[in-house]
């Protein structure tokens, strides 16, 4: 028993010079501690910094049509430049603030199918249940979905998205090649599966088959539709503006959005 | 027995210490958004919002940490002179990137999630941010170097650090220091 207060001491002391040794390897001038966790890495070079560089989860992708890829993305950004981005300019231009959002909350309440069958597939019953519970709270006291009173509601609040590729990733069928499509922009043989079925989940997408007018329900319903433009447009512009490499940054970028999506 | 108590003294510290550790790095974390959003809410033409939020910012991220794990072992072979340099612009950049994700006029909504502690002197805040009517995953990670500082920003997934590594990866394989030097110089220049 006499060992026991050393021993927690020791541990204690431990843990302390743990927080100790970090701070004497304090940012701006780290050029001396002198160990490397790389043992397997080639010391091109002095090795003297801080190497915690394995702390960076590396992104793995899958990237076989590369070059074709790259040509699609110069066409897409073509697009998005001289076409997508005056289009959502003038989007916001012409409608005010209020309506711009009145109009993406009903889409989005309307897209409940997707969600709804998408979390029961998943097994997440208490997220089916969510859901259902902010489907019925937006539609009714939000006038169809225009408004988002279930935000107000703690238990309603933060429900995750769930979609058809989302599904499939927890059921174990990894992303695939990466791919980047004309118009529709980065995704994975997996996610293209998925984008299908979420059309065939969307009710906008329903009125098309029977209504007849692919063309505006298309427009509407597709990931881009007209009236996510402005948004799209503002994620591209995060993925890419700054980017040293934009096709990279977008693929990177793309792959951790879906692994997060799938993990939550 | 006496494995007993010490199982349960050596717990009780841990619960301890990584308590203490989550509460400070949230601290720190509340104080640094508190400053830029007093920035960023009255910010109004004049100065850029990266000029006004640049002072805040130097003070609460780790600038250094990211560029080293943003470009990852080719950091080995950057002279001093170089690695100076590498920093300043991504610095830069990095400052430049967060401060366009800023609209006037508009006041993200910050609810604070539990925060984690994966090792010792490094928690992770997880967050909802309500901005413009959309709603983010954004978590933080920090580590205490010191004083709490920001390491890395991880938006709907997506971390900062992992986004660049990638880019940084393919050009230290083509041309080492000078081509990822350059590459940050051109990206800097363009507007």
């Amino acid at each position: 028993m006499k060992s026991l207060p050393l021993l927690v001491a020791g541990i204690l002391a431990l843990l302390l010079a743990g927080c100790a040794t970090r701070r004497a390897e304090e940012p701006a001038t780290a050029a001396s501690s002198g160990k490397s966790t790389l043992a397997a890495q080639p010391a091109s070079g002095p090795v003297g910094e801080d190497d915690d560089w394995d702390n960076v989860a590396e992104v793995k992708v899958h990237d076989p049509v590369e070059p074709a890829n790259r040509g699609i993305f110069w066409f897409n950004h073509q697009l998005y430049t001289y076409v997508a981005k005056p289009f959502a300019t003038a989007y916001e231009f012409i409608l005010p603030d209020l309506v711009r959002r009145g109009i993406r909350n009903a889409y989005e309440n309307v897209r409940f199918p997707v969600r709804f069958v998408n979390h029961t597939l998943q097994g997440r019953l208490d997220r089916t249940a969510k859901e259902t519970g902010r489907f019925l709270v937006n539609t009714t006291a939000g006038v169809g979905g225009v408004m988002k009173p279930a935000d107000k509601i703690p238990a309603l609040a933060d429900v995750p998205k769930a979609d058809t590729g989302q599904t499939l990733g927890k059921w174990g069928i990894p992303h695939g090649p990466y791919l980047v499509v004309p118009v529709l922009g980065p995704t994975t043989s997996r996610d293209l599966v998925g984008t299908a079925g979420d059309t065939a989940l969307n009710p906008v997408a329903w009125l098309g088959l029977i209504f007849g007018g692919a063309g505006w329900t298309t427009a509407v319903s597709a990931p881009s539709g007209a009236h996510g433009l402005p948004d799209q447009m503002d994620r591209y512009d995060m993925a890419t503006k700054d980017a040293l490499d934009p096709y990279i940054s977008t693929r990177t970028g793309y792959m951790q959005n879906r692994k997060a999506a799938v993990e939550r | 027995m006496k494995r007993a108590v010490l199982t349960l003294l050596l717990t009780s510290a841990l619960v301890v210490l990584s308590r203490a550790s989550t509460e400070d790095a949230e601290r720190a974390l509340r104080t640094t958004v508190d400053q830029v959003l007093a920035v960023t809410n009255k910010a109004k033409g004049g100065r850029t919002m990266a000029e006004q939020l640049t002072p805040i910012l130097v003070r609460h991220i780790c600038f250094e940490s990211m560029t080293r794990r943003a470009v990852g072992p080719g950091w080995r072979q950057f002279t001093p002179e170089q690695k100076t340099e590498a920093t300043d612009l991504f610095t830069k950049l990095i400052i430049r990137s967060y401060s366009e994700k800023f609209t006037p006029g508009e006041h993200p909504e910050i609810k604070y999630l539990k925060a984690t502690s994966p090792g010792v002197g490094k928690v992770e805040i997880p967050t909802t941010t309500v901005y413009k009517g959309s709603r983010y995953n954004v978590t933080y990670r920090l580590e205490d170097r010191g004083k709490w500082l920001v390491t890395d920003i991880l938006a709907e997934g997506v971390s900062f650090v992992a986004n660049y590594r990638a880019q940084f990866d393919a050009l230290v394989k083509k041309g080492g220091a000078v081509a990822v030097l350059d590459s940050l110089r051109q990206s800097v220049a363009r507007t």
